[in-house]
């Protein structure tokens, strides 16, 4: 798996607010997903990694760019890079061909008929294919989001930047979201920041947890879930000063941490349960800007 | 008519299947094959997947690209260039945003009307020059709905700015000229064109440095200062005078050199296949 992007001290503030500590990171081929609570630093992380903000501090190179160096540099590493923002405020009047059609402008396809082939390709990619000549307006929330999504494929890109991007999505379209992903994770480098543990579970070969804008754990998927081990329960009742407790559609209560009753029994703990076992150990950190 | 003793050998026939032949010889083919059942035929037997692929995408390309709307066919007769007008298309979605700018300008310009002339005048002076340069900042940064989507991109921003101020000069300039039909305004109202222009174009070449916001605020106050200078030396004349005219076109001259020297900002540096 070869290198997409590194960041080197890499740290933002926002006036004397910290959204992202002095970070160290190495972005490979593949799927990495990153999580975090609201306010951890993922969007600030990934707009640093897009370009559309210059970090306080420290270095990024994407595909081999110095994204901090000259523009030449930057506009080279862009070349490089797909990218969807968290909301992205869509031109309502235009079409969604027509605003797939302007992107690929801005991403330098100068060819009309290269271009539109490729405004095909993407949003073929995203199950879009018969409605390119539709107001952006007439489509549907789930529809508006695959075609921001779509935008972010265009081209070849080394990295691929996504701030969350099932919101939105019924199950089937995430899934085949997921597909589409992992397809492209085979040639580029995907980031995704996400609240779904479901999808990090399904699809990344890596984790990053943020909290506090400093990176708490950076693994593999069977990796974060080791770190809840012997810390999931099911009983009867709810375990004693468990993090969290809810009782399941069987009847049974499944417990996160706290002390175990007699009849509990221990069970695999899940993505999200060692998620939410690292927040609550994690917490102190807490206080950085949305 | 006669029927065509003549047909093409299996040679002629393979290079006119793959395309190549010259122009000429694949049009004397192409002539040939359409009247010769037998030619056609043939020739069908030798066109290969490789060379009937690419054809089959371009015509799905074509059928599957929606029609052209009224303002890109009038920007494609006009003999815009294929990658301008889908930046001009994509700003006309700003003609909203641009429209309430030149009404605020149209408003104004009726106040005006009611105002002292001396006090008409200095309003006049002050305001419509900046119009049109807050209009490119408009264009520029804060009006674009996607405007964190359009900066992670390498197209240059200065260029898409430089093409949304085209749309909106020209959509101003029609309604200034209306303006100069009230008869209560006794201004000449083409006199604000190249303090205009001088501003708009010293605006862009801070924009290659600045941010929008503090490159708009730059060049009002400055303006205002001039205007405010010539008036404590009750010399507002000026402005209109061929002196103040012909110092406001040095000034644009000079900007679009400063400008052109920083071309590199204003193209896309290079194209994909």
């Amino acid at each position: 798996m070869t290198i997409v992007a590194s960041l080197r001290g890499v740290s933002k503030k926002y006036g004397g607010t910290i959204a992202l500590r002095p970070t160290d990171l190495d972005l490979r081929t593949g799927v990495t997903g990153l999580l975090g609570p609201n306010g951890a630093g993922k969007s600030t992380l990934l707009r640093l990694l897009a370009t559309a903000q210059p970090p306080s501090s420290g270095t990024i190179s994407v595909a081999g760019n110095d994204v901090t160096g000259s523009v030449a540099d930057r506009t080279e590493a862009r070349r490089r890079l797909g990218y969807l923002p968290q909301e992205v405020g869509l031109p309502r009047r235009s079409t969604a061909f027509d605003f797939l059609d302007y992107l690929a402008v801005l991403k330098e396809w100068s060819d009309t008929r290269a271009r539109h082939q490729e405004v095909l390709r993407v949003l073929d990619l995203v199950e879009l294919g018969s409605l390119g000549g539709k107001r952006i307006s007439a489509l549907s929330g789930g529809q508006r989001r695959r075609l921001s999504i779509a935008q972010a494929l265009m081209g070849d890109p080394r990295l691929v930047v996504l701030d969350e991007p099932t919101t939105g999505l019924d199950p089937e379209q995430r899934a085949s979201l997921r597909g589409l992903l992992s397809e492209q994770a085979r040639t580029s480098g995907v980031l995704l920041a996400t609240h779904q543990t479901e999808d990090v579970a399904a699809l990344c070969d890596r984790v990053i947890v943020l909290d506090g804008g400093a990176v708490c754990f950076d693994g593999t998927v069977p990796e974060l879930v080791a770190t809840a081990a012997g810390q999931v329960w099911v009983g009867d009742e709810a375990n004693e000063r468990a993090l969290s407790s809810w009782r399941t559609g069987s009847g049974a209560v499944r417990s996160i941490g706290g002390t175990p009753r007699p009849d509990a029994q221990l069970v695999e703990p899940a993505v999200e349960d060692a998620y939410l076992l690292m927040r609550a150990t994690t917490r102190p950190h807490e206080g950085a800007v949305p | 008519m006669t029927t065509t003793p003549w047909h093409a050998g299996p040679e002629l026939l393979a290079s006119y299947a793959d395309g190549s032949l010259d122009d000429v010889g694949q049009a004397a083919v192409e002539a040939h094959v359409e009247r010769c059942p037998h030619c056609r035929a043939d020739a069908t037997t030798l066109v290969t997947r490789s060379t009937l692929d690419p054809v089959w995408d371009r015509v799905l390309v074509e059928v599957r690209t929606p029609e052209p709307g009224q303002l890109t066919r009038l920007l494609r007769w006009l003999r815009v260039p294929e990658v301008d007008v889908v930046v001009l298309r994509a700003s006309a979605n700003l003609v909203v945003a641009m429209a309430v700018a030149v009404a605020a300008s149209l408003i104004f310009a009726l106040g005006a009307a009611q105002l002292s002339h001396d006090r008409q005048q200095l309003a006049w002076l002050v305001i419509a020059p900046l119009l049109p340069a807050l209009l490119v900042a408009g264009a520029y940064d804060s009006t674009d709905p996607i405007r964190e989507l359009a900066d992670a991109t390498p197209y240059s921003k200065l260029r898409v700015a430089l093409l949304r101020t085209l749309v909106a000069v020209l959509g101003a300039v029609p309604l200034v000229l209306l303006m100069g039909l009230v008869p209560e305004i006794d201004i000449s109202v083409v006199a604000w064109l190249l303090p205009a222009l001088a501003i708009a174009c010293v605006l862009l070449v801070l924009l290659t440095r600045l941010s929008a916001a503090v490159s708009v605020a730059a060049v009002a106050t400055v303006w205002v200062l001039v205007v405010a200078a010539l008036r404590a030396g009750d010399r507002l004349e000026q402005v209109t005078a061929p002196l103040g005219q012909s110092l406001s076109l040095l000034v644009a001259v000079a900007s679009v050199l400063v400008l052109a020297r920083r071309w590199g900002l204003l193209r896309p540096e290079r194209t994909r296949a």
